[in-house]
């Protein structure tokens, strides 16, 4: 009679006492949901083992977020003017942490119930900008990932060595200079959502060299590292193509365009490639329009050039620009019918760049890499393991952001693909006709690909 | 009743034989210096009633362990459905935009979570606050929220949309399912007429031993 009376009090409440409840699975299920096995981005085999104990062998190696302090991120962007192409990129910030809610809704949403809060700082789209910036941002140990910089030159030898070897990550939206990814290494905290210029090089070679059948083609650079690796790739690539001469010219932006016009109207060039940066770009072009026969020079441009302040100097030229081709996006409906509407209604026309999309996809990753590598203290606060945060990014495999399918590589590339537009002025996917944009010519390249030399 | 309930089964079963051992104790002495002479017919009238009594004492038992198992059970199988709709959420949000499938999963993750460390320690307090309060409920309006207002998009096909407001509902109904069996008593009527069925048969038990004299048998 004992043993059937303790049995019946034993079973009788199915959370408490000896008989109840066993809520392992739904244990072994939250853990392998917050590891992010069931992300097709992460998949079995690749999801993250976090410890407290690493944080207590080496607090620096871990940034502790108490219960009520914000998630501090950084933009380290090209923000000089209201029109500057980092403008664009901050944009996209904006809005990812808008979305934090699931809805755009102009109110910022919250991480792990805290809000997210951005330092902002200008690249200068140099070195010195990017090293100085660095420096700035590194001195906060709060500091948890930066999305920037805008220009391949702030970070190249700049900025990213400084972030690696801090352990902080840094993530750009723009930089797509080759040697940034060229090699991998394992100490490196780089990562990048916009295309690599190996691809954009190769699809602008193929439009010049293809498509416009041009023979004597000059390259001007800027002297920046962008301008320069996208440079050298275009000439290489369009070498292919029978083009008998390429020449190369550098600019700064006190040289003298109109002279630089006249020599490249003067040697009998019949189209220049110029990847450069604003406001050099729009100084070279409105000096060819300015020039004598500078409108039957093919003026062909890149993504640093498309921007806003450059479309009315690309209207007095023969002005083609390359970049995303951001008519692809219309195939996206996320971009179509959240995205877009939530970016005009916040800033009231239409997006100053490209690069605003792979900068929302940047601080997503770093929101994903955030969420699958923080720990949850039981006071409320959260211990991030720097490490953590990189091996996050380093497998992501299949991510659909909102500007590309994106899969990290070791050496940072994120982009394994893209399609790049060429766009003619004044159809340019930037300012006021941008909803009339269509490119005259576009191609869909992988990374492999073009290293491959296909 | 919670603090019975508590205790660990060490303590519980050697409270209850404790109990019916004191009280058989008492009993027996009791008997034995009342019943005198009447033994022998005391005794022969007992061992008639031993199977009816015995019977009444099995069936009661037996029908609360049965009751009281089965809500184990059901509670359990709960527990197991909230686990499946769970991993049917998350596959089902695979195929959205992977800013979306992050949102879904992480406030998934996060339900999960509170259920885990904090709703199944509401659902065994007796304290009804704690239950309103617990975590768990917060991170199931937050999941909600989400699923329901990316389900309506219509950008996500009616498929996708479909697998995610079921399996949503589903761990809704399986958290109203596990607070409405935590908030469960079991009858208590029954545990007490079964616990007079037992004394009465301990006690008819006495009888028939003390006819056969002195010598006890449990």
């Amino acid at each position: 009679m004992a043993l059937d009376l303790a049995l019946i009090v034993g079973i009788s409440a199915p959370f408490r006492g000896p008989f109840k409840v066993d809520s392992s699975p739904v244990e072994t299920m939250a853990s392998e949901v917050q590891s992010g096995l069931y992300l097709p981005w992460v998949g079995p085999g690749d999801t993250l083992k976090t410890s407290a104990n690493a944080c207590k062998d080496d607090a620096s190696a871990c940034v502790r977020i108490g219960p009520d302090d914000p998630l501090q991120l950084a933009a380290l962007l090209r923000l000089g003017s209201s029109d500057a192409s980092g403008v664009d990129a901050y944009r996209g910030i904006e809005l990812a942490i808008d979305y934090l809610d699931g809805t755009f809704d102009g109110l910022p949403g919250q991480l792990f119930n805290r809000d997210v809060a951005v330092w902002k700082l200008d690249d200068r789209c140099s070195a010195e900008g990017g090293r100085s910036g660095a420096g700035q941002l590194l001195n906060d140990e709060l500091l948890i990932a930066t999305i920037g910089t805008t220009c391949s030159g702030a970070a190249y030898q700049a900025a990213e060595p400084l972030f690696s070897e801090a352990g902080v990550l840094l993530v750009s939206a723009q930089n797509t200079a080759p040697v940034l990814t060229a090699k991998a290494d394992e100490d490196s905290t780089y990562f990048r959502t916009a295309p690599n210029d190996l691809i954009q090089g190769a699809v602008v070679a193929d439009f010049v060299g293809g498509d416009l059948g041009l023979d004597r083609i000059a390259v001007v650079s800027d002297g920046s590292v962008y301008s320069n690796e996208l440079g050298t790739v275009f000439e290489r690539k369009v070498g292919s193509y029978g083009v008998e001469m390429t020449k190369s010219f550098s600019v700064s932006p006190l040289s003298d365009f109109s002279a630089l016009a006249s020599e490249i109207i003067g040697e009998g060039f019949q189209g220049v490639y110029m990847p450069v940066n604003s406001p050099v770009c729009e100084n070279l072009m409105d000096a060819i329009a300015n020039a004598q026969g500078g409108n039957q020079l093919a003026v062909v441009t890149s993504d640093a050039c498309v921007v806003t302040s450059s479309v009315s100097a690309a209207n007095r030229v023969n002005a083609y620009g390359s970049g995303p081709d951001v008519t692809a996006l219309a195939k996206n409906p996320f971009y179509e019918s959240e995205y877009k509407p939530a970016y005009l209604s916040s800033y009231g026309k239409e997006p100053l760049s490209v690069w605003n999309t792979s900068a929302f996809d940047a601080a997503n990753l770093v929101f994903d890499a955030i969420r699958r590598g923080a720990i949850v203290q039981s006071d409320g606060s959260l211990l991030l393991p720097r490490s953590a945060l990189v091996d996050a990014m380093r497998v992501v495999d299949g991510y659909e952001g909102v500007s590309n399918r994106l899969a990290c590589t070791p050496t940072g590339d994120c982009a394994q693909s893209a399609t790049i537009g060429i766009f003619r002025a004044p159809a340019w996917p930037v300012g006021v006709a941008a909803q009339f944009a269509r490119p005259v010519f576009s191609k869909t390249k992988t990374l492999t690909s073009v290293v491959r030399g296909r | 009743m919670t603090w019975l309930t508590n205790l660990p089964i060490g303590v519980m079963l050697f409270l209850a034989l404790f109990i019916v051992g004191i009280i058989s104790g008492v009993a027996y002495w009791f008997l034995h210096s009342r019943i005198g002479d009447n033994r022998e017919r005391n005794g022969m009238a007992a061992a008639a009633y031993m199977t009816a009594l015995g019977s009444l004492f099995a069936i009661l038992t037996g029908f609360l362990i049965n009751s009281e198992y089965a809500t184990l059970r059901q509670a359990q199988s709960l527990v197991g459905k909230e686990s499946a709709a769970a991993s049917r959420l998350a596959w089902a949000s695979e195929t959205l935009p992977s800013v979306d499938t992050a949102l879904v999963q992480q406030r998934l993750g996060a339900y999960l979570f509170d259920s885990h460390t904090s709703d199944f320690k509401a659902f065994g307090s007796s304290d009804a606050e704690a239950v309103q309060n617990s975590p768990g409920f917060q991170s199931m309006r937050e999941l909600q929220s989400i699923s329901f207002t990316i389900a309506s998009r219509l950008y996500v096909v009616s498929s996708i949309s479909n697998a995610m407001e079921e399996s949503t509902a589903e761990l809704t109904n399986v958290r109203r399912d596990l607070l409405s069996i935590a908030g469960s008593q079991m009858p208590l009527e029954l545990l007490l007429l079964s616990a007079i069925a037992g004394f009465a048969l301990i006690i008819n038990a006495l009888f028939v031993a003390l006819r056969s004299g002195e010598t006890l048998s449990l």
